[in-house]
């Protein structure tokens, strides 16, 4: 285990020039553009004031040369600078800070129901192979990455909601007494306010499954092939050979190589959720950055688009830092 | 058959694979027998069927696998009718087993020590944590691992070649089994680390009194640690024999063959002769004696009829029509 | 420019000019009606334009100026100072600037119906149609009217039957986020509608009405007869509230004031309509005493179209005690003060302060949040509205709902009956279809595409079966049309550019995009706004032979030109204007015609810079005056010294025998008969 600790400090030590290449690559797209970045900064409005542009020159370090607009742009963001949306006349930061839990709430629970759905259906599938269970799993996969997101949803609208009037027709969802982390769900649970509670939770399911069918196929599919891969692998042969019961064959042994890959999918899964998010969003209705990062493109609100842009990126190398620790944790060869 | 007191014996086991391709007939009617304490020597080339004998004994045929019939006695017991958890206690306790390819066998998410500890407890109740380790880390001494109570915590991948087939061999003997099986558990390593292993082996049979089946294709292994020796063929025996004998004087056409394909130390030989033509299709096996169309004293009877292993002088058996009558 | 300076430039103007044309206009007319006729108004051959009309319209005025500069190219600016085809044309700049100076109503009426006429003729633009507003609604909402101009609806004449679901409130489903609260910063309908009812105004809108102002927060208003002084009585007893802690504040002359220095002072998108045309600077209360001196001297009253003369306070209250039965909160009141408030020329301020930026904030409220870095407390005013409007803001979601509940200490008439509006913002039409379905919203925006899902759609609740409602009632105040590249050729040619449009079919158009609801218009003007006419209109349909008449006539042969159809990505609307355009003006013989979608900030540049062939574009109003159309989408790119328009009676008129609109008539140029 000594081993995952310096593994764990190199990770991490990698993180951070690859949250600054991806800033500088931001950066480039952002400030090196052809024609004059200023004016697309600027905003969508069909006439800009030439003091406006020059204003928006010296705020966004368009006129210094790029190495050291680079510096000041770091400086910025990890200041929380990111800039002012020419549409919405507010900070980028401040925007994203009222729309990114909605998102992240909604990624969370997805992510949730995909493992739980996904994994041991994919198991069970695995483990029973050619039984009925494993041909509705594999149905069921199909399905799942077959349907488009924007049907399934506008689906399970119309059933759940319209027909059988079970959950609201969508929205953020009800504001608990004690707002933490602005991810409602964990807040209300967390000061106690139960008709909040269930009030979100019904407010979430709908969209959470609309967006997590895709990635249960996927995972059901990973996991019942990687299962089988190691079913058959000569280490549960081995393991059977030396008397141990099947259970531990099975759960110690076959699941845990089976995961390592299955585990590599859920994590990037979760950045795949962020962006899928659009339109679960727009069709339950619910603000989040999917749907913001929308609306900064058709109004072409340009620092939003970009700040918007450096969360998603922020939020997937993060992603992946988790899924390579998970991964170094669970299988000792990645550590060398 | 010896009336020596045998710790194994198979009688007519027949094993098929029924594949998208047809019924692979691959073991065809082996009768072994397996004498307690001596090293038996199960030999023959690859694919004849050896490996997959040794793992009907532990009934872990996969499938499309089946045993189609006949009878393996430890100790008296047909393990084939055995319910499925006494089956469990029997494999790696009293049966163990060494794999061939110890990089395929050790789980690379665990610990060495660990996969070994596992053993321990798979089979006894009630032992503590520290009981475990400590017993853990005086198998890996026994093994000629050096350095055991660090290497205990390592993991496979941080092992060379050699040595985990050490840790492989650690589990096996971890619960003192009576018989142990061990496949080809020089292959997958050098010369100079088989010898290394060869040694820790002899040391286990003196100290242990175990029963060893050795499943080899290296005829100079034979010689050196087998007690007897028997040879397989296309999934059954050919010849059964103590193995000063088997090389003064092999009976078998195939096993002559064999013999002749090595080359000797001392005798200046010309050529090395192989056997002509190749091992049989197993789901459309020839008729009769499955090495007749590779066999030079082939006759009509061969092709017709399948020969029995039979005792020609005590202690030796052959299947084969030239040893018929007289 | 300042009442005395014009007066001295165009005396000056006239003696120069009377030297050059004396004596070639009958010495009769030019001594009653101009001072200086140029010689060249004889040879009418060369000067007067041709145009097809099928009815001569007699001239009744007449234009002078002084001094006209054509704006030079490199300092043309599109919907600024020239119009969007950037087509020079002197008459049309003229009119335009003649018609907003113009201070009497029936007048100013007659000079926008020119300008329609001629635009309608020249083109600078081809335009193409003015949507209905179309209203979807259960039909247990009652007093739903709508308004093109901004709010599009006033909550608190809202109603509910009592047996429909959830009576005591409202939702409204729509697809638009607030981009802010402030009145002063927000330049977007869902800003403008919580704007709207949250704060109040001036003057205000009736119901569906948008050609006349009612009384709001000022009891009554009057104009000084130069037209560049307007007077208004502020109404007492208002109150401001603020539901974030509870306080009010009473609404002082003051107030007005500083409302209006705080649209200047932030710059924001929309402050352009007070900074452009009102004198910022100057705006001041003005006291009981100064105001009874004012009138004294004698204001104008226009009201409702019309226009009276007071001479005292009373006459001038009594004007609006009687003009307005149907405002219930017209027949009692007090003044609380007055205020002026100057324009930089004579413009009609009424529409100006009737829209969105012209609402009143609280100056107290105001200093009370705002820090050394933001003076104007635009950060607090963002999403806290403090405002004397019939409703406030209790809550705001952010692309999520805004809750509104009725104000408390609201002054006026009808009081809220609605407990609760909730505007909620569903981005996804299906979604909102649903939730109109179930009857969980009231009213909301469908799109004409899927409105045919809501059509015969019914509800059965409280023992009654409600219908929902699909109607166009009114015009909307915008419209789409064609820009063609007029300084480019083949649209160079005024009688092309007349060809293109006989050849575009409207009604499919309509049919398609709008689903039929809508109607095609022919001039800058839309309907809802004086000035808008028919009369002496061509009304361009589809008609190929006449098309391509003209263009015999023009002697263009259209082989030769390839061009290209521009619109916004995205855009659906103007991708299925631009194919149909496509399939129709191939017919007339162009080498090629392509269509192209452009990123909105390309699409933009190459319109503003003029390189383009042919883009769609549409207007909307950004208040309720023919100006706000005729400049941006007409104005021909001239810059004048010294202009004026001449009233003829009808006997002078007779003598410029012609079937020309106007006359424009300048001591060194060409008379333009009109």
């Amino acid at each position: 285990m000594a081993e995952l600790k310096y593994y764990l400090i190199r990770r991490v030590i990698t993180f951070l020039p690859t949250v600054v290449g991806m800033l500088f690559l931001v950066f480039l797209v952002s400030h090196i553009v052809p024609g004059d970045p200023a004016r697309l900064w600027a905003g969508p409005e069909k006439a800009v004031k030439p003091e406006v542009l020059e204003k928006i020159r010296r705020q966004y370090y368009l006129d210094k040369p790029w190495y050291v607009a680079f510096c000041y742009y770091m400086r910025d963001v990890f200041t929380g600078n990111w800039g002012k949306s020419p549409v919405t006349n507010r900070k980028i930061i401040d925007d994203i800070k009222t729309y990114f839990p909605a998102t992240a709430e909604l990624a969370i629970v997805s992510e949730l129901l995909i493992i739980a759905v996904g994994v041991p259906f994919g198991i069970v599938s695995a483990l029973k192979r050619d039984s009925i269970i494993d041909h509705v799993a594999r149905v069921f996969s199909l399905i799942g990455t077959s349907l488009p997101i924007f049907l399934t949803a506008i689906f399970f609208q119309y059933v759940f909601y319209f027909k059988l009037r079970l959950v609201p027709l969508g929205g953020r969802g009800v504001k608990p007494e004690v707002v933490r982390t602005g991810l409602y769900i964990l807040d209300s649970l967390l000061c106690g306010d139960w008709h909040a509670l269930l009030e979100n939770l019904k407010t979430i399911i709908l969209p959470a499954l609309a967006l997590s069918m895709l990635g249960m196929g996927i995972v059901t599919r990973i996991t019942r092939s990687s299962m089988l891969d190691a079913l058959g692998s000569d280490f549960v042969d081995y393991a059977k050979m030396k008397g141990l019961p099947n259970r531990w064959v099975i759960y110690r042994h076959a699941l845990k190589n089976a995961l390592v890959p299955v585990v590599t999918v859920l994590g990037l899964q979760f950045g795949g959720l962020l962006s899928g998010a659009v339109i679960t969003e727009t069709v339950f209705a619910r603000p989040g950055v999917g749907r913001y990062a929308v609306q900064a493109a058709y109004s072409l609100d340009y620092p939003a688009i970009i700040g918007v842009t450096l969360l998603i990126g922020l939020v997937y190398i993060f992603a992946n830092l988790v899924v390579d620790i998970l991964y170094a944790w669970i299988d000792p060869r990645v550590r060398l | 058959m010896s009336r020596r007191d045998e710790i194994l014996r198979i009688e007519d086991l027949y094993v098929h694979f029924y594949t998208y391709a047809g019924v692979v007939k691959a073991i065809d009617g082996v009768n072994m027998s397996v004498l307690r304490g001596e090293t038996y020597g199960l030999v023959g080339e690859t694919g004849c069927g050896k490996s997959v004998t040794m793992r009907a004994v532990l009934r872990l045929i996969p499938p499309p696998g089946r045993i189609v019939k006949g009878r393996v006695i430890f100790n008296g017991v047909n393990l084939l009718e055995l319910p499925e958890e006494e089956m469990r206690k029997i494999r790696g306790a009293k049966i163990a087993y060494i794999v061939q390819d110890p990089t395929a066998a050790l789980d690379p998410l665990y610990t060495s020590g660990f996969q070994v500890a596992e053993t321990i407890l798979a089979h006894e109740e009630n032992v503590g944590k520290k009981s475990v380790w400590e017993r853990v880390v005086s198998l890996f001494k026994s093994v000629l691992i050096p350095d055991a109570e660090r290497r205990v915590k390592q993991y496979p991948h941080e092992f060379s070649g050699g040595m985990r087939q050490r840790v492989v061999i650690a589990c096996a003997i971890s619960e003192k089994p009576e018989l142990l099986i061990a496949d080809e558990p020089t292959t997958s390593v050098d010369v100079t680390v088989q010898a290394q292993i060869l040694e820790v082996l002899e040391d286990l049979k003196k100290t242990q009194e175990m029963t060893m089946i050795l499943v080899t294709h290296n005829l100079g292994l034979v010689a050196q640690i087998c007690d007897r020796v028997g040879v397989m063929y296309a999934g059954s025996i050919v010849e059964v024999s103590d193995v000063f004998r088997l090389f003064e004087e092999p009976l078998h056409p195939y096993t002559r063959g064999l013999l002749n394909a090595i080359p000797h130390v001392t005798r200046t030989q010309f050529r090395l002769e192989p056997i002509p033509g190749t091992i049989p299709d197993l789901i459309n096996p020839p008729p009769g004696c499955r090495f007749h169309p590779r066999c030079k004293h082939a006759t009509g009877i061969c092709k017709r009829e399948k020969p029995k292993l039979r005792e020609i002088e005590p202690g030796r058996f052959v299947a084969c029509h030239l040893y018929r009558g007289d | 420019m300042s009442a005395a300076k014009y007066a001295a430039v165009f005396i000056v103007g006239i003696l120069v000019g009377g030297i050059v044309v004396y004596g070639a206009f009958p010495r009769k007319v030019v001594k009653e009606v101009v001072k200086e006729v140029p010689k060249e108004v004889v040879k009418t051959k060369e000067v007067v334009k041709e145009v097809t009309k099928e009815v001569p319209i007699k001239p009744n005025f007449v234009i002078v100026y002084d001094q006209a500069t054509k704006i030079p190219e490199g300092e043309l600016m599109r919907w600024t100072n020239i119009n969007p085809g950037g087509l020079y044309s002197l008459e049309l700049s003229a009119l335009i600037l003649a018609a907003r100076y113009e201070t009497d109503a029936a007048k100013r009426a007659a000079l926008y119906a020119a300008v329609q006429r001629l635009a309608n003729d020249e083109l600078p633009l081809i335009y193409l149609y003015q949507p209905h507003i179309r209203l979807h609604y259960w039909n247990w909402v009652k007093n739903y009217y709508a308004n093109p101009i901004a709010p599009d609806f006033k909550i608190n004449w809202l109603e509910k039957d009592p047996s429909a679901p959830r009576p005591d409130q409202i939702v409204y489903v729509t697809i638009g986020e607030p981009e802010s609260l402030d009145p002063a910063v927000s330049y977007e309908s869902a800003g403008w509608f919580i704007a709207g009812n949250v704060y109040e105004r001036l003057v205000e809108y009736y119901l569906d009405h948008t050609d006349y102002v009612i009384p709001g927060l000022a009891v009554a208003w009057a104009v000084s007869p130069d037209g560049l002084n307007y007077y208004f009585a502020i109404r007492a007893g208002v109150k401001f509230y603020d539901p974030y802690e509870g306080k009010t504040y009473d609404l002082k002359p003051s107030d007005v004031v500083f409302s209006i220095k705080r649209v200047a002072g932030i710059k924001e998108s929309p402050s352009w309509i007070i900074t452009d045309f009102i004198d910022v600077d100057a705006v001041t209360v003005v006291s009981e005493d100064e105001m009874k001196d004012i009138l004294a001297k004698g204001l104008d009253v226009p009201v409702k179209g019309k226009s009276y003369t007071v001479k005292s306070l009373d006459e001038w209250v009594d004007v609006f005690k009687k003009e307005f039965p149907e405002v219930p909160y017209q027949k009692d009141f007090q003044i609380a003060g007055f205020v002026k408030v100057p324009m930089i020329e004579p413009y009609p301020a009424l529409p100006l302060l009737a829209s969105i930026v012209g609402s009143i904030v609280s100056e107290d409220y105001i200093k009370a949040h705002a820090t050394p870095d933001d003076p104007w407390a635009t950060e607090y005013m963002y999403e806290h509205p403090c405002g004397t409007g019939a409703y406030y803001v209790e809550s705001w979601e952010h692309q999520a709902q805004i809750v509104l509940k009725p104000n408390p200490h609201y002054w006026g008439l009808p009081k809220p009956k609605i407990k609760e509006f909730i505007y909620k913002i569903v981005p996804e039409a299906q979604s909102r279809i649903l939730a109109l379905k179930a009857g969980d919203a009231d009213f909301g925006y469908v799109p004409a595409p899927v409105e045919e899902q809501m059509e015969g759609v019914t509800l059965e609740h409280g023992g009654k079966t409600w219908k929902f409602i699909q109607e166009s009632k009114g015009y909307d105040l915008a419209q789409v049309h064609l820009v063609p590249n007029c300084a480019k050729p083949p649209f160079n040619n005024k009688l092309v550019r007349q060809a293109l449009a006989w050849a575009i079919p409207y009604d499919e158009i309509i049919k398609t995009v709008l689903m039929g609801h809508g109607d095609p218009v022919y001039g800058p003007i839309v309907r809802g706004l004086f000035g808008y006419t028919e009369d002496g209109i061509t009304k361009y349909n589809l008609n190929l032979e006449k098309a391509k008449e003209l263009l015999k006539k023009a002697g263009v042969d259209l082989s030769k030109y390839s061009i290209e159809i521009a619109y916004n990505e995205g855009n659906k609307v103007r991708e299925q204007i631009a194919t149909i355009l496509q399939q129709t003006w191939s017919q007339l013989g162009f080498k090629e015609v392509k269509v192209t979608a452009y990123a909105w900030p390309t699409y933009i540049d190459k319109l503003e810079t003029g390189d383009f062939d042919v883009g769609i574009i549409g207007w909307g109003a950004d208040y309720a005056d023919p100006d706000n159309f005729a400049y941006p989408l007409a104005t021909g790119g001239y810059k004048f010294i010294g202009l004026e328009v001449v009233w003829l009676s009808p006997t002078e008129a007779t003598v410029f025998k012609t079937t020309k609109d106007i006359i424009m008539i300048a001591p060194s140029g060409r008379a333009i008969v009109g």
